[in-house]
């Protein structure tokens, strides 16, 4: 990649250094996966046990999920989207990828030199007094990594203010935009706290100066609270990119506006509000005061939250007979999004399965990995879709559908006998279990490995494809938004001229007649 | 000159960069970028402040007697953290 193109040139460093990340806590996965075939401890030992979840876990969550959408493809689309010539500050886009290398390396060279066991939420007076692990080392990667997420979120709300083209108002942005903008509230607002508690435990557990320790005079809980203020709207900052790109892509191959365009804008946004006052669910164990109730009100957030699911998935009254790869990667999400119980933007049949979910899934279930499993269907989805924008050319259509089709399936049978195994009362971070247990484990663990498949075939054919895929048109999708409108790969100021816009938002009248373009 | 390379490196900052159309959009994205900053600075310390006032509001009297036999510079290191903490 020519040094010139900056913005693109970003992205891709992006793209390799979560790749990476997304490969190792794989890899973490695999192993955990594998000692769970069978109900006895004969693969790792218990204390291995903690280090591979923990890992796992700080791999794939501040490593991979947290940076994924925003910084590799939001610092691409974001201002091509808006009809900006780059990010408003280039340079802190450059910064930001940096700050998370760093932080990576801090983590790596505490994974490589023994592990960390205090599992990703790093508990106190766990990880400050007993731990004898790399706690601090693994803590002061997630520190600066949170510094390169601020500095996103910095980025992309001072870009949607302040570069969006002429006639582009706020109520014709894009809903990736939208929900983009949400996430960087959260960035910008919560990570900063998340630092200061990583601080706060660093002067515990190397200056014994008590904090969070009861004999030393401070409250295990206090932790508690800092931890979840920012981790619990992190879940948000998985999610919502991953929702602004559904809404594109459903409503590209639809060839329907989004019904109910602003009130999934407004929900996004209420997501992101609500999202800061309800971290007190994740206090249910350790309990918190009464005064302090409000705050586990977990179900202010699933209202807005659900909304976006039932307009997109809904209503979908025209869908093109033929429906491209990006259509198949990204729909899983909505109908496999079984989130967090808390949260409860399930399709509406799952919901009916929350208030079992509340009580014993919370701690059996492997709600993270939900998570992470709509938030990968939507990456997926929108590497498909976006990649001839991104690269110029196109992939191969029918191993895209082949790869859909491998995930969707990887990942139910990965993640559904999970849900059951909570449900019969499995609990979370145990390697030993009942034997009754054992034909659910070996089944979701063949899950995992369909899953790695429909993972490694993209990675596959989308490198075939920068030498051997078809030349992409501008618009191979027939799609209506700004990025359309100019060449792919983008031009270094990603448009020739300035676009002025005078349509709103997903609106298909003048290119309704265009056909697809397929591999 | 050193001075000459100061003023041309300060013409430098302030021309406009190729992501912006007019100085003055890029005077306020700068601006706003600022602010945003100090917003994240706020919520990183603001804590750690109101945690002081409340501590200093419900205890005055400790931090009376404290503050008058603490010698800032023989000090153990880890007090001066607990103070920069604090």
């Amino acid at each position: 990649v020519a040094a010139h193109q900056r913005p693109q040139a970003y992205s891709l460093l992006y793209l390799f250094t979560i790749t990476l990340f997304f490969f190792l806590g794989g890899a973490f996965a695999t192993m955990i996966r594998m000692e769970l075939l069978t109900p006895t401890g004969n693969f790792v030992s218990n204390d291995t046990y903690n280090k591979l979840f923990t890992m796992h876990g700080v791999a794939m969550i501040f490593f991979f999920l947290i940076p994924s959408i925003p910084a590799t493809l939001g610092n691409f689309f974001l201002p091509m989207m808006i009809g900006a010539k780059d990010l408003a500050f280039p340079r802190i886009n450059l910064l930001s990828w940096y700050l998370l290398v760093i932080g990576g390396l801090f983590a790596l060279f505490a994974m490589l030199a023994g592990g960390v066991d205090t599992g990703w939420t790093f508990y106190t007076p766990y990880s400050t007094t007993y731990s004898n692990s790399w706690v601090i080392a693994t803590a002061l990667g997630i520190f600066v990594a949170g510094f390169s997420s601020i500095l996103t979120g910095l980025n992309f709300i001072v870009t949607v203010h302040r570069m969006r083209a002429p006639g582009m108002t706020w109520s014709r942005l894009p809903l990736f935009v939208w929900s983009n903008y949400a996430t960087s509230l959260i960035q910008v607002l919560g990570t900063p706290v998340l630092a200061v508690t990583i601080i706060l435990l660093f002067c515990e557990r190397v200056f014994h100066i008590g904090i969070f320790d009861p004999a030393l005079g401070g409250d295990p809980v206090l932790f508690q609270h800092l931890f979840w203020f920012y981790s619990h709207p992190a879940v948000y900052i998985m999610i919502l990119p991953a929702m602004g790109v559904i809404s594109e892509v459903v409503s590209v191959f639809s060839r329907k506006p989004v019904f109910g365009y602003h009130f999934v804008a407004y929900a996004s946004m209420a997501i992101a509000v609500l999202g800061f006052l309800v971290w007190g669910h994740h206090l249910f164990v350790a309990t918190q005061s009464v005064y302090a109730g409000w705050c586990s009100r977990s179900s202010a957030t699933s209202w807005p939250s659900r909304r976006p699911s039932k307009f997109l998935t809904g209503p979908q009254p025209y869908i093109r007979a033929r429906s491209p790869s990006p259509r198949r990667c990204s729909t899983p999400s909505a109908s496999s999004d079984c989130s967090p119980s808390a949260a409860d933007r399930s399709v509406p049949r799952l919901a009916r399965l929350r208030r079992p979910r509340d009580r014993y899934l919370l701690r059996g279930g492997p709600l993270p990995l939900h998570h992470g499993g709509r938030h990968h269907h939507g990456l997926h989805g929108r590497m498909h879709y976006w990649w001839p924008k991104m690269t110029g050319r196109m992939y191969p259509e029918g191993w895209a559908k082949l790869s859909a089709l491998v995930v969707f399936l990887g990942f139910n049978l990965t993640f559904f006998p999970q849900f059951i195994l909570g449900y019969m009362g499995m609990p979370r971070r145990y390697h030993v279990y009942p034997d009754e247990f054992q034909v659910l484990h070996v089944l979701s663990t063949a899950g995992a490995s369909v899953l790695a498949v429909g993972y490694l075939m993209p990675m596959i054919y989308f490198v075939w494809s920068l030498k051997y895929g078809a030349m992409a048109t501008a618009n191979p999708w027939g799609a209506s938004g700004l990025e359309w409108k100019t060449q792919s790969p983008p031009p270094l100021h990603n448009f020739d001229e300035t676009p002025i816009v005078t349509q709103e938002a997903y609106d298909y009248s003048s290119v309704i007649g265009e056909e697809i373009q397929v591999g | 000159l050193a001075s000459d390379a100061h003023v041309h490196a300060h013409e430098e900052s302030l021309a406009l960069r190729e992501q912006f159309d007019t100085a003055e959009q890029q005077k306020d994205a700068s601006t706003l970028g600022m602010w945003i900053f100090l917003i994240t600075e706020v919520m990183f310390f603001g804590g750690l402040f109101l945690a002081y006032t409340v501590y200093r509001h419900l205890y005055s009297e400790v931090f009376a007697v404290a503050s008058s036999s603490m010698n800032v510079y023989s000090a153990p290191p880890t007090r001066w953290c607990c103070c920069a903490a604090a």
